[in-house]
């Protein structure tokens, strides 16, 4: 396939990467499921504890969501990278890459759930009081279940930008995905097939995670729920 | 509970006892901040005894009905359930709360799950009923208030009549001692009340106490022991509903029936 400047389109040349790509490819995922794990986990429960109004940790997590949020992710990753070593905390790529994606994911997803759990009718949790549930334990049965509903769809959303966001790692050069594409070119020039390469391979990963999540959404909608 | 649905007249009810207290308010204020709700309510409600609350809205009713399970704390004054003093500190108002059920104006069933299992969820988490019995008690519940057939129906997929009507059936699971209604035909369409109110005359009838905060007349004058009507915070007048709905008393009350009862 040439074009004005004489260039020749090799998919060949992807086929001979594919070893570098997979093993880029499999930091990407360890890297993302921790952090999307971990995001999910720090959003339910701080989110939990924003929405029951527990004082002095209230606004110990309102500090950390708005560091995280507004702030770039990128200066949060050089920041656990190349400025906590000065004060003896030194981390490894591996470690900031997923630590710092938990981080950003997790401020935004407390923000998710905490307005989620926050539009939970308060007549569903006075019915479980009026039972005899503590408030807990309402939480745990009534504020929990539906709120995490209401969350799901922006919850889904930050979870898939944090898988997309572990390409930022290219900042540390940790081999995840996008660096180990990156250093090939470096050394091939091969910019169109590898660029290519990784965008359908991402494109290809998103989509089927917004087919999963959706999978999910339907398998908790409420029955005729509106 | 465990008496069968009477077909007589109300008179086929065992009478209240009028010796046993199940419920007490003495002194009872409530204020949320500087509005004053409840000025000073003095109410006993014997074991058995159906009371019909009845006035205008904003005049304290339904806050009335909430302090009685504290669902709102009182400002001043004691709560007494069977003698017991539920604003003495210390009480775990969790323990209390499974011997008062409490049906609401919006029904508030749990919209995640079935009808079934609205039913048993208290009685399995705070029981630990296991989940065989305590299946099958719903069921004979569900059964009760003429829904056996939408026992695995979701509460969205119910209209508005059965969805009270499980809302009944889920106090009932706890084998509450007194039940509080609170308004609960008043979200209904017109022709879905009748069948609230049928579940309402048959446990009247099976001897539980009701606390019953209505603008049903009808149903007051029928089943109420008692009317209460209350206005401006305070038990403005009480008696018998025959009594207070034909001859009241108070100027207020006999303002508020001709307007409601046109």
């Amino acid at each position: 396939m040439p074009d004005a400047a004489g260039y020749h389109f090799e998919p060949g040349f992807i086929a001979h990467h594919l070893g570098e790509l997979g093993s880029g490819l499999l930091r990407t995922l360890a890297i993302s499921s921790i952090g999307m794990a971990g995001a999910l986990l720090v959003g339910v429960l701080l989110g939990a504890i924003s929405s029951l109004r527990i004082p002095v940790a209230r606004h110990l997590i309102t500090v950390y969501v708005e560091v995280f949020r507004n702030t770039p992710l990128l200066v949060q990753i050089f920041f656990l990278y190349f400025a906590l070593p000065d004060i003896g905390l030194q981390f490894e790529g591996f470690t900031v890459g997923w630590l710092s994606l938990l981080l950003w994911g997790g401020a935004y997803n407390v923000e998710n759930f905490r307005a989620g759990f926050e539009a939970v009718e308060g007549g569903y949790v006075e019915a479980c009081r009026a039972l005899g549930f503590s408030r807990p334990a309402a939480f745990r049965h009534v504020t929990l279940p539906l709120g995490a509903r209401i969350a799901l769809p922006s919850v889904t959303n930050i979870l898939i930008s944090v898988f997309k966001n572990s390409s930022f790692m290219v900042a540390i050069s940790y081999p995840e995905l996008t660096d180990t594409a990156v250093n090939i070119v470096a050394v091939s020039f091969r910019v169109f097939e590898m660029f290519l390469a990784i965008g359908v391979i991402y494109l290809g990963l998103v989509w089927l995670m917004s087919l999963g999540a959706g999978a999910v959404e339907r398998h908790y909608a409420i029955p005729g729920g509106h | 509970m465990t008496n069968p649905p009477s077909v007589d007249g109300p008179s086929a009810r065992p009478p209240a006892d009028p010796r046993a207290a199940m419920v007490e308010l003495r002194g009872v204020h409530k204020s949320y901040g500087s509005v004053e709700v409840l000025k000073g309510v003095d109410l006993t409600v014997a074991r058995g005894e159906v009371v019909a609350v009845i006035g205008p809205s904003g005049g304290g009713k339904s806050t009335l009905l909430r302090c009685v399970n504290l669902l709102e704390p009182v400002s001043a004054g004691q709560v007494l359930l069977e003698g017991e003093d539920l604003t003495a500190a210390g009480t775990d108002l969790n323990t209390v709360r499974r011997r008062i059920g409490m049906v609401f104006q919006q029904f508030n069933l749990f919209p995640h799950l079935s009808a079934v299992d609205n039913l048993t969820l208290a009685p399995r988490k705070l029981l630990r009923m296991p989940k065989d019995e305590a299946r099958k008690r719903a069921l004979a519940l569900l059964a009760r208030v003429g829904l056996a057939d939408k026992a695995d129906a979701h509460p969205r997929q119910l209209s508005g009549g059965q969805q009270q009507r499980v809302a009944i059936a889920r106090a009932l699971m706890m084998d509450p001692h007194v039940m509080l209604f609170d308004e609960v035909t008043s979200a209904l369409d017109p022709e879905l009340v009748s069948e609230v109110l049928d579940v309402m005359r048959d446990l009247a009838r099976s001897g539980m106490t009701m606390l019953c905060v209505t603008h049903e007349m009808g149903f007051a004058r029928e089943l109420g022991d008692r009317l209460v009507f209350v206005d401006g915070g305070v038990i403005a007048e009480h008696g018998r509903p025959a009594d207070v709905l034909d001859r009241p008393q108070n100027d207020r009350t006999r303002q508020f029936l001709r307007k409601v009862l046109r």
